[in-house]
């Protein structure tokens, strides 16, 4: 690790999360390890499926039955500092007062994130008071202090979240989001539901509330073309596993996996001619019986005998890495190679 | 940006509509006032058009009671109609000119007493006892059935509904009988019947209290034990799908305590079809809970329909529904007015 690079803030270490136990028990996040450096923005993308939301939960510790953690760690280091806490091991009441303070979520759907029965500002309101003390009237001053950094009037701040436009309920979570200034936001697909012009408004906004305040995001979707554009770096997932790493132009120009590869042929690029559009075949696998050796086997156009023999490791501690058999090592982008700079 | 596209274009022809028909409260008031009229024009008309001549066969069973005389055989013609009693439009002026005054008429299974002091006596015995019981079975079985929905297949869940439903399918009488058997006859610890003791002067008397109280217990207890799995299973069920809303995943994400997740977000949501109901419960109280009343013999208004029936008191059924209906009519405007305020959804946007 160079010295320029930002301090890690988050490291997620061998995180396994299963549904049901036992037998029976699904793994939908398999040995998934990465890291999260201050101010980067992390993108996960990957298809319905892949354990991209499973992961989302559990980084939060907020999974629910039948889900559970079966193992790893995910240790938040305050400020970057040298001494971390495990989201995963601390009591509930320091994890209460780590969440929305230290690190904060974005929901796939902002109708169904809000509380329908409470006026926006009470929303507001309710997590800066658990947080902060402060007022009940200082708290909503800052709901409306915080309704205009993402463009919703502050007046709006009585409404209730029906009487909001698509649109602007997703702004509002993302303001929600920003109540106690965390270091972390973890962001579901908070694009997906509203249309392409609000799309690009959220992100452009995002992006500048980035520079304002320094978070870190996590940011999950299946929109791969989103995220080259958004991300400083890029994380691959096929079937609960990280399959490709790196950063978000080294994914794009040079995708090492044969998943990535497909992925990112099956949208149109970005700037330069048009290429022939190719989908992936086959449809994700049942994770309940995954094919043998390295999942996308029975879909990848490159497959050699070998592939179903035996699963490829991720290499650790690489700038830019594949967990695929036609990645010798010495492909492997090793650290501290020159870092990516967006 | 989408909303304002799709928004109604407002023509003046729609506005000035608006300001007539005024608000929505004014057009919850006016539905209530018609429904009211309705109800109470129901009950001019039902006697007169029943076959017969029930004002004849009500002054027949006066006669039998006592001498009758001309002015009380004037108010059965203006309750119930009959053969030399005018056109029906001045019977219905008349009528309601008897409603506003309170005058029902005289009761034929407490001759002669007016079917007014009747109903009132009956009126407050079950209104307290079943009213009381209604909102503690509401209020323990809602919490409880939170509580289960919270943690759904969790140990106090996998206790309660099962119990619940078992419960919830006994008819609530046999409940009313085992009660009555085990704790009044057998034991000995409650009174079996009555609303208080034969002996205590009804009043504000401790003795008096004490012993209604005493005498309401068991009903009580029948009508909560009989209800309260209904408000549990049904509470528990919303719970449980309230808890899978994102809302509810995005209040534990911003960490606030556990009581607070709950009681404004996964109960504050589920409660709100259970308010409905209850709401038709309590307008359900005032016609009592009638096999409960019979029998532990409770003088409220289950029994005095019960008697009103076995006597063919018409006058005294007649004054009954009238109350019946009105109240239920009333609570439900109540009802209707809090649901708007735990709702926002429902008012309309401006």
């Amino acid at each position: 690790m160079t010295n320029q690079d930002p301090p890690i803030l988050l490291d997620v270490a061998g995180l396994t999360v299963e549904y049901g136990s036992g037998d029976d028990a699904v793994r939908a996040v398999d040995d998934v390890s990465f890291q999260l450096r201050r101010g980067e923005i992390l993108g996960v993308a990957g298809e319905s499926g892949s354990g991209k939301s499973t992961l989302m939960t559990a980084l939060t510790r907020l999974q629910r039955p039948p889900a559970r953690i079966a193992g790893g760690t995910v240790t938040y280091h305050p400020g970057g500092a040298e001494a971390g806490i495990d989201l995963l091991a601390v009591p509930p009441a320091r994890l209460r007062e780590l969440r929305w303070d230290s690190l904060a979520v974005v929901l796939q759907s902002a109708m169904a994130a809000l509380n329908p029965v409470m006026r926006l500002g009470a929303q507001f309101a309710d997590v800066i008071r658990a947080h902060r003390a402060v007022g009940r009237k200082d708290a909503w001053s800052r709901a409306e202090e915080l309704l205009e950094l993402v463009g919703i009037p502050a007046n709006r701040v009585r409404s209730y979240p029906h009487e909001l436009s698509g649109g602007m309920r997703q702004r509002a979570t993302i303001a929600l989001a920003l109540a106690c200034e965390p270091e972390i936001i973890v962001m579901d697909e908070p694009t997906t539901a509203v249309d392409v012009v609000m799309q690009r408004q959220i992100v452009r906004r995002l992006m500048r509330l980035r520079r304002q305040f320094g978070f870190a995001i996590v940011f999950v979707t299946h929109d791969l073309s989103l995220l080259v554009e958004l991300a400083d770096r890029i994380m691959v997932m096929y079937a609960g596993r990280i399959v490709e790493i790196g950063s978000a132009s080294a994914i794009y120009h040079d995708p090492r996996h044969p998943y990535s590869q497909g992925l990112r042929d099956s949208f149109p690029p970005l700037h330069g001619p048009l290429r022939e559009l190719r989908g992936i075949p086959g449809s994700p696998p049942d994770l309940r019986a995954l094919p043998s050796g390295c999942a996308f086997q029975p879909r990848c156009p490159k497959r050699q005998p070998e592939c179903s023999a035996s699963r490829p490791e991720l290499p650790l501690e690489v700038e830019h890495g594949a967990a695929c058999l036609l990645q010798r090592p010495a492909d492997q982008t090793r650290l501290p190679a020159s870092k990516a700079v967006q | 940006m989408a909303a304002r596209a799709t928004a109604p274009a407002r023509t003046p022809v729609s506005g000035a509509l608006r300001a007539l028909t005024g608000s929505v409260a004014a057009k919850r008031i006016a539905f209530y006032l018609v429904a009211g009229w309705a109800a109470i024009t129901l009950n001019f008309l039902l006697p007169r058009l029943m076959p017969g001549d029930p004002a004849s066969a009500i002054l027949l069973k006066m006669t039998e009671l006592g001498p009758v005389s001309p002015q009380r055989e004037a108010v059965v013609h203006r309750l119930f109609g009959g053969a030399n009693s005018g056109p029906l439009w001045d019977q219905y002026v008349s009528y309601l000119g008897g409603l506003f005054r309170g005058d029902f008429g005289l009761s034929i299974a407490f001759y002669p007493t007016p079917v007014t002091d009747v109903v009132i006596s009956g009126f407050w015995w079950t209104v307290i006892l079943v009213g009381s019981a209604t909102v503690i079975a509401f209020v323990v079985g809602t919490v409880l059935g939170a509580i289960a929905g919270w943690r759904p297949g969790q140990r106090f869940d996998s206790i309660a509904s099962p119990l619940s439903i078992f419960v919830h399918s006994v008819p609530y009488f046999w409940i009313a009988l085992i009660l009555a058997f085990v704790f009044a006859f057998q034991w000995g610890w409650l009174p079996l019947a009555g609303g208080a003791g034969r002996n205590v002067e009804p009043g504000f008397t401790a003795a008096f209290i004490g012993s209604a109280l005493e005498h309401a217990v068991l009903p009580a207890a029948t009508i909560v034990l009989t209800s309260i799995s209904g408000w549990l299973i049904h509470m528990r069920n919303m719970t449980a799908s309230v808890i899978n809303e994102d809302y509810v995943l995005l209040a534990r994400a911003k960490g606030l305590p556990n009581s607070r997740v709950i009681s404004g977000y996964a109960a504050r949501n589920a409660i709100l079809p259970s308010i409905s109901g209850f709401a038709v419960s309590i307008g359900m109280v005032v016609g009592g809970s009638l096999l409960t009343e019979l029998v532990f013999n409770y003088p409220g208004l289950g029994s005095l329909l019960n008697q009103a029936i076995l006597n063919l008191d018409y006058p005294l059924m007649q004054g009954l529904f009238l109350v019946i209906s009105l109240t239920v009519l009333a609570i439900n405007f109540i009802a209707d007015s809090i649901y708007v305020l735990l709702d926002p959804r429902t008012r309309e946007v401006s």
